[in-house]
């Protein structure tokens, strides 16, 4: 940074030096004045030629930090990006004149002013703060989930260092320092750059940096010659051309040829490696790209990368996050009876049993009775404690299991007739990839309440089970380079499982195309839909309040959806949620069927699945076939800016219900309330007839207020004046005319009298001034005359008589006063 | 940001001048007060006038009583078929004694030139006058001839008859400034003008000279002085583009149109009184400047013109 504040070859300098005493000049032989003028024109030539350098190689600076900037746009808001830059150009900015300002006093010899280095030490110091601002807004940006790794840091300070260099060098070489450190990041940023804008920057800072070397060799040349030279611009314009055409067909003969390159572009490029963010330019390795399994040359593999740092975390079980959640399922007591025991190696062996029994059994039931789940400690990450990634709408209900069956205390699939077997899969292929989908009835059809194509994915890290948690209304999947239909299946509660597999294997991307519920066709299919038998059994006492509930919220409400949505209006907004339990669902003597649920209706709070259980039992009630799902839901509060996806933490897991709505087709319900409630589409026309009563109140009060504002427009507008009255004070004498000559021409309107747009305001209010009370039409006057003279004669002020008359029209000329002018010459015209 | 200038405030002379002129011509021509004022703000303006009107409606008199005001030498040019261009301009005359051409300078030599029924003339002989209204000067056999610096013309034309005349062409027409009509006094100055003559008192030469020829000259200069502002400019731009483009007429006004409307305006603003031109002074006197020049088809001019001034926007304190 020393030879940045040297002096520079100005012409001032040697204009001063030159001039010295008339004496000197006097006695100075021919020969040493004409040495002298050769070094001025030098030293006068090279300034300018420094100049001219400066600006090409702040240009090639200036695309290198841009260049950059736009690949840290992936990681960085925009706005920390643009409080940087700000502050960084600020300070060279403050540096580049500081430095410039001492020169020209040193150049000045204004020794007392200069005072030693001081000046440049603040340059010096601007120079730091600018080039160090990244490393001060990197710690910050992270604190708000941005920010980049450190190399990314230290290819910023270059730049700025760069530009610093360029700003604020008075030297050849070290503007050549600046144009290698612009090349070297220019060059850094567009290899870890994935977007092909980078090699137009690229493009551009190789343009500047061709046309920079040309004009350089031309200067030089044209500096050599004994006389003067015209300036090569003709040479230099044809050798930078040249040298572009030279470049492009190069690369386009190289292209696609090279090797090193191919396999750099298709497999290594380098990570962030070792922190917790990802790095979109990292095509393999840490992460959970989308490409993570296409990187595989064989799809029958799906081990992780052995760096991964989800391999030392725990992975639950479906069952494990279910319990973990919503506690333990209770054990039922054993029955006390008289026995001989047993001996203790059978006992541990019944134990043991029993233990496998019980894991075994629970992924086929849902227990309502349950243990209060422990204490879950808070989740500081949202990406590395996360089950999966849901790439598609918020608030998206993804179903694991299905219970159609309930005993009172637990849901099952028991009641599922085996003669049911599970549905075909067909395949179908679309740009070459293998697309799968349930096969018979498609999922979207004329009757079908599912339309729309809504393109979804979800990825999995550390999700331990077989069945791939999927949206109602799914009508295709893939994973990629996966073509056998074998790899899926659908079981009997219609989820879609991946078949002889302890666990859908990591990172695994399933891309899913899924429908919207349309409103208009489901309300239909309700209406119409028979009465589904119930498979619910309860305790009369449970059963009694359950229909007491429902038909307290719908029951004088026709069947169909609006029926439905009143049990769930009903519980979301009467039942509180209260995932923590604070009391005790578990019935503590164990003897009693249906205690939570119990509990549940006393309380009026509860966990989600007692919301779902309820509302399903209630539905029932009223005739409708329900079931009880257990999955997740795509919390909106756990969206990963960065990624554009949803995380699924396990403290996602949830339960809902679905109705089934006939011909086959169930749609998701949300009775919990802080949950969204499943999205439904609808025309414009059946949206507005659905709230023609809100609609219609709307218009009604619109019309009803604008007609009263119409009507008394007049008042209104004189209130607002007087209210206003005191502020006009406040005014300048401009913006008082101007702000009168608005009110008048209101006045005017509502006095039935507007102004066209042709006629001056002089001549439209003269028409009432003779009408007008004397004092006032003098002052109307006075006004006119003032405002013609600020307007068209170039006064900038008012006269305290003037402002004066301005404040009493504001009072005086009202709309009643100008009404009753125009009234009475329009009785003088007509007598 | 540049300094606002302060108007240029209009002398008490000079506001005494104009009364003194605006008052001996309300004499003249009695109950023609608003025209009087078009007629000063022509002559300010440095324009020339065109009557359009009826015989015997004091349009002589006028013109009269405007040279007697400065004491300027007046001539009238009674047009006929047979006017020749030098009867209008003058011509060289060889002198058999002194055995050299003599000029003989016609009427334009002139301050105040009445030409009575001007589209009575040969078109040959309206042309002769086009150099001396543009340029003040006529050229005769060669040698170009400086008229009087504030000569004006008065030009009268008959609507009625035209049987025998050549109307005006366009070119001619657009060196007029203003074109009026005075028409027929009201019932109260009729009684006025029998009331003088019973008493002998009407006599249009009567009143001496009120300005000198200088003063007007003065007068004029200050017209030039008149401050249009920026907004009032680009009124009057657009109203002169709106003539262009009205569906009503098919010669809209010329830049030189134009220009005259600003003079004109600005003696109007001198007349108010005013050091600087409102939009109100555009439209006052937009009728007689741009009725002139303004070529229609379907309706009157005054009332295309009528139609443009409510069209345009006109600038406000806003």
């Amino acid at each position: 940074m020393s030879d940045l504040l040297r002096q520079p070859p100005s012409p001032a300098l040697p204009a001063a030096s030159a001039v010295g005493s008339p004496d000197n000049v006097e006695v100075a032989p021919r020969a040493e004045k004409l040495v002298r003028r050769r070094a001025i024109d030098s030293i006068v030539r090279d300034a300018k030629e420094l100049e001219r350098r400066r600006i090409g190689t702040i240009g090639m600076a200036i695309v290198a930090i841009l260049l950059l900037s736009h690949r840290r746009l992936n990681h960085d808001s925009l706005v920390v990006l643009a409080i940087e830059t700000i502050s960084s150009m600020f300070f060279l900015l403050l540096a580049s004149r500081t430095a410039r300002r001492a020169i020209s006093k040193r150049l000045a010899k204004d020794a007392e002013a200069f005072q030693g280095v001081t000046s440049s030490s603040w340059s010096v110091l601007y120079v730091t703060a600018s080039v160090a601002m990244p490393w001060i807004t990197n710690p910050l940006a992270k604190q708000f989930g941005n920010g980049n790794g450190l190399e990314i840091v230290m290819l910023t300070s270059l730049g700025w260092g760069s530009l610093a260099i360029a700003l604020l060098s008075f030297q050849f070489r070290s503007l050549s320092l600046s144009v290698v450190c612009s090349g070297f990041l220019t060059l850094f940023a567009t290899f870890i750059s994935d977007s092909s804008i980078a090699l137009w920057f690229a493009l551009v800072w190789g343009i500047l940096c061709l046309w920079w070397l040309v004009n350089n060799y031309w200067a030089q040349v044209e500096t050599a010659a004994a006389v003067g030279v015209q300036p090569a611009r003709f040479q230099r314009i044809v050798f930078t051309l040249f040298g572009c055409a030279v470049f492009l067909v190069g690369a386009s003969f190289v292209a696609g040829r090279i090797p090193v390159v191919m396999k750099l572009q298709a497999e290594l490029m380098p990570t962030s490696g070792g922190t917790t963010g990802k790095d979109f330019a990292a095509r393999r390795g840490v992460g959970n790209g989308d490409a993570l399994i296409a990187a595989k040359k064989h799809a029958t593999s799906f081990g992780a990368v052995e760096t991964d740092v989800f391999l030392d975390s725990e992975q639950p079980s479906l069952f494990d996050v279910f319990s973990d959640e919503f506690g333990e399922p209770k054990k039922k007591l054993e029955r006390i009876e008289r026995a001989q025991a047993l001996s203790p190696k059978n006992l541990k062996n019944e134990d043991g049993s029993f233990t496998e029994a019980n894991r075994a059994a629970s992924s086929t039931e849902f227990s309502i009775e349950r243990e209060l789940p422990d204490e879950h400690k808070p989740v500081d990450d949202l990406v590395s404690e996360s089950l999966m990634f849901w790439q598609g709408e918020i608030g998206t209900h993804l179903a694991a299991q299905r219970f159609s069956h309930f005993d009172g205390a637990i849901w099952s699939n028991s009641q599922v007739s085996p003669q049911a077997s599970t549905r075909a899969i067909e395949c179908t292929i679309i740009d070459q990839q293998s697309w799968f989908g349930p096969s018979g009835t498609s999922v979207q059809n004329s009757i079908s309440p599912f339309v729309d194509s809504l393109p979804e994915a979800i990825k999995f890290t550390r999700y331990r089970s077989p069945t791939i948690p999927t949206r109602q209304g799914v009508q295709l999947w893939c994973i990629d380079q996966i073509d056998r239909q074998d790899f899926f299946a659908i079981s009997l509660d219609e989820c879609l499982q991946m078949p002889d597999r302890e666990h859908v294997p990591d990172y695994t991307v399933v891309r899913m195309i899924n429908s919207r519920i349309d409103l208009e066709r489901l309300e239909d299919l309700v209406r119409n839909c028979s009465p589904g038998k119930s498979h619910k059994e309860l305790t009369d006492d449970c059963r009694l309040e359950l229909n007491r509930l429902a038909h307290d919220y719908a029951g004088n409400l026709p069947r169909g959806w609006q029926q439905v949505q009143s049990i769930i209006s009903g519980l979301r907004t009467q039942f509180v949620l209260d995932r923590v339990r604070e009391f005790a669902l578990s019935d503590p003597m164990g003897d009693s069927e249906s205690w939570a649920l119990n509990q549940f209706l006393l309380h009026r709070r509860g966990p989600d699945y007692l919301f779902a259980t309820a509302a399903a039992l209630m539905l029932d009630h009223l005739g409708y076939r329900t079931r009880f799902v257990a999955g997740f839901y795509a919390n909106p509060k756990h969206y990963v800016a960065r990624e554009g996806e949803i995380s699924i933490l396990p403290s996602d897991a949830h339960a809902w219900l679905e109705i089934d709505v006939g011909h086959g087709y169930w749609i998701p319900l949300e009775p919990s309330p802080g949950y969204l409630a499943p999205q439904y589409t609808a025309s414009i026309w059946y949206r507005m007839k659905q709230h023609r009563l809100a609609i219609a109140m709307w218009t009604l009060t619109v019309s009803a207020t604008t007609l009263c504002i119409y009507l008394l427009r007049g008042l209104l507008i004189e209130w607002v004046s007087w209210v206003a009255f005191p502020a006009l004070f406040l005014l300048n004498d401009r913006l008082r005319i101007t702000w009168l000559t608005w009110l008048l021409d209101v006045r005017c309107q509502l006095a039935g009298v507007p102004r066209t747009k042709g006629t001056v305001l002089r001549e439209h209010l003269n028409r009432f001034r003779t009408d007008l009370p004397s004092d006032l039409g003098q002052q109307v006057h006075l006004y006119l005359e003032s405002a013609d003279r600020m307007w068209f004669g170039g006064v900038s002020r008012l006269s305290k008589c003037d402002q004066a008359a301005i404040a009493q029209v504001w009072q005086g000329l009202t709309t009643r006063t100008l009404r009753r002018g125009n009234r009475q010459m329009t009785e003088r015209q007509l007598a | 940001m540049s300094a606002v200038k302060e108007p240029i405030l209009i002398s008490s002379n000079c506001k005494h001048s104009i009364d003194l002129l605006r008052s001996r011509l309300n004499q003249v021509l009695l109950g023609k007060a608003d025209r009087m004022e078009l007629v000063i703000a022509c002559l300010l303006a440095g324009g020339h006038l065109l009557l359009d009107d009826l015989p015997g409606l004091g349009k002589t008199t006028l013109a009269k009583a405007i040279a007697r005001c400065f004491g300027a030498k007046f001539a009238r040019i009674q047009c006929t078929p047979d006017l020749l261009p030098t009867d209008v301009t003058g011509f060289n005359m060889f002198n058999q004694k002194t055995r050299e051409f003599e000029f003989h300078p016609g009427p334009v030599f002139s301050d105040i030139l009445l030409a009575d029924e001007i589209n009575r003339t040969t078109p040959r002989t309206q042309s002769a006058m086009f150099e001396a209204m543009a340029e003040r000067q006529v050229t005769i056999d060669g040698e170009s001839r400086l008229l009087s610096p504030v000569f004006f013309v008065i030009a009268t034309q008959n609507p009625i008859e035209s049987h025998g005349a050549y109307p005006l062409p366009e070119a001619q027409l657009d060196r007029f400034s203003m074109k009026l009509e005075i028409g027929y006094p009201d019932r109260a100055a009729q009684i006025a003008i029998l009331n003088q003559v019973e008493s002998q008192r009407h006599d249009t030469t009567a009143g001496g000279e009120l300005l000198s020829l200088n003063k007007l000259q003065e007068l004029q200069s200050q017209v030039q002085d008149i401050r249009v502002a920026p907004a009032v400019q680009e009124y009057l731009v657009e109203l002169c583009e709106a003539t262009r483009t009205h569906e009503s007429v098919t010669l809209g006004l010329s830049p030189r149109g134009m220009l005259i409307w600003q003079r004109v305006a600005r003696a109007w603003a001198l007349l108010q009184n005013r050091a600087f031109v409102i939009p109100d002074d555009i439209q006052a006197v937009a009728n007689p400047v741009v009725g002139v020049r303004l070529i229609t088809r379907g309706q009157p001019a005054s009332n295309v013109i009528e139609s443009i001034l409510k069209e345009v926007k006109a600038p406000s304190y806003r």
